[in-house]
């Protein structure tokens, strides 16, 4: 079914007619052939899943609004403004390359990271280009064939991800061509899982960070400006990777950020509403950073120790305040585990600068001064 | 050999209760600073001052003085976690700050210090 370019006005009336409360415009994916459009998404189910099998499983979330009465979460949240302050880093464009999951998964560890440490400022910007056309191209994957949401994760997990710069992307297929120090600048994650309550996902948004999500995307959503949306349009275009960074239960919805450019929906983001278009069917969860690298100028404000051979952890944060964390420190052997805890202690007891050197989370290397 | 245990309590100021003795996967820390003076989860943890310590030449045999609570002993069940709790039992000592820590079958078994 050919993806048409659809009038503002036929669409405005049947949300009007279903009753559905967003907003339809000219954006700049809305003019699009229908191959271009396709080339703007690049979720794809693995074999066993669906996207009509999502979208049944979400379909039980439609009018939830008092999930929260069960959960700890508050009732609205939007991690571009928690307290003032915006976790979640810039609007992307995927442009003209079905690498969705690419923009979502980097955009879900990026947000994680910042969470993470506390530090909205924290300037992470994570590689599309070698999430995509590196890791995904070695599966086998390119830009008209789309990847799915864990895989994305699980590249974080087992690879690492460099940053932007390192490998900046553009839209279409290319070959890997990462910086030549590209092993020192990987960012990991100790891990992924999938979240399936619409209560445990706001319980993460809360307390952790934003998720990685998909959807189904019908041929309305690309003329999609703002409100709250529920699909009008019966024609599929095909499965969408984005990031979830809130919801709202009065509204009854979930803030994503999409990869179309801030020129696209309310400044690259939207709302959509509970159980639409398998949005929350499940969503994949960060479990938590891990990184390899100089931590330099730092402050050693906590210490834990437990029964256990060679497990103690030293908590850290920067020189303004922001939160790096809970970090591991080296257990290749005794004498290494002992000498660095006790200079890490030093560093406590005189609140001294500690540059540490960390190996995939784990203090390898420390000078207190 | 039976257990040695310390038989000094610190000089004043601290009344010492009674002296307890006897007693696979990685752990990991679950408290962070903002939530360092609440319980985490289903463990009680408590929070008190170091004013003591005492250790003599016996494998494994290390001990804390806690105020209002006494001697207790540190977990001896591996060489390098008895000598991390006495780091940070020792930080903690010095820095005149809490320790949290959580005590299972007469052994202090974890430490958080802030």
């Amino acid at each position: 079914m050919a993806l048409e370019r659809m009038s503002v006005a036929a669409l405005t009336t049947a949300i009007n007619e279903a009753g559905a409360t967003w907003t339809a415009g000219v954006t700049s994916v809305s003019e699009l052939s229908h191959e271009e459009k396709l080339f703007r998404l690049g979720a794809v189910p693995p074999a066993g899943e669906s996207l009509e099998k999502r979208e049944k499983l979400a379909a039980v979330n439609r009018g939830i609004r008092a999930a929260t009465a069960i959960s700890t979460a508050p009732s609205a949240l939007d991690l571009r403004n928690l307290n003032g302050q915006n976790f979640i880093t810039p609007v992307k464009d995927q442009r003209g390359c079905g690498s969705c999951v690419a923009f979502g998964s980097a955009a879900a560890v990026e947000g994680t990271f910042r969470r993470q440490r506390g530090n909205p400022n924290l300037a992470v910007d994570l590689s599309e280009a070698q999430l995509f056309y590196c890791i995904a191209k070695a599966q086998g994957m390119n830009c008209s064939t789309g990847w799915w949401c864990d895989r994305g994760l699980d590249a974080f997990k087992t690879d690492g991800v460099v940053d932007e710069a390192c490998f900046p992307y553009t839209p279409g297929d290319q070959d890997c061509n990462l910086c030549a120090d590209w092993q020192n600048r990987r960012t990991k994650i100790t891990g992924w899982h999938e979240i399936t309550s619409v209560a445990a996902m706001k319980e993460w948004l809360a307390t952790r960070g934003p998720l990685s999500c998909a959807f189904t995307v019908y041929n309305d959503f690309f003329s999609y400006r703002s409100g709250v949306y529920r699909h009008v349009s019966d024609k599929v275009a095909g499965g969408h990777c984005v990031v979830c960074v809130g919801y709202n239960d009065e509204g009854g919805y979930w803030i994503c950020k999409n990869s179309w450019g801030e020129l696209w929906g309310d400044n690259g983001f939207f709302h959509i509403a509970y159980g639409e278009s398998g949005i929350d069917a499940t969503m994949w969860a960060v479990d938590g950073i891990v990184e390899t690298g100089w931590l330099n100028n730092v402050r050693v404000i906590g210490l834990w120790t437990i029964d256990q051979d060679r497990n103690a952890w030293v908590y850290l944060v920067e020189a303004d305040g922001g939160n790096i964390g809970w970090r591991r420190i080296a257990f290749d052997n005794d004498n290494i585990f002992i000498d660095i805890l006790t200079c890490l202690a030093s560093a406590k007891l005189t609140k001294g600068q500690v540059n540490a050197y960390q190996e995939d989370g784990v203090i390898k290397q420390v000078y207190v001064f | 050999m039976s257990e040695t245990k310390p038989t000094v309590n610190p000089p004043s100021g601290h009344t010492a209760h009674t002296m307890t003795a006897g007693g696979a996967g990685t752990a990991v820390p679950t408290l962070t600073p903002s939530s360092k003076a609440t319980a985490g989860g289903i463990t009680a943890w408590d929070n008190k001052r170091v004013v003591g310590l005492w250790t003599i030449n016996q494998n494994r045999n290390s001990w804390v003085y806690l105020a209002d609570v006494g001697w207790k002993k540190l977990a001896d069940n591996s060489d390098s976690a008895v000598v991390a709790l006495s780091i940070l039992a020792a930080h903690a000592k010095q820095a005149q700050t809490n320790c949290s820590y959580r005590e299972d079958g007469d052994r202090i078994r974890e430490i958080y210090v802030w």
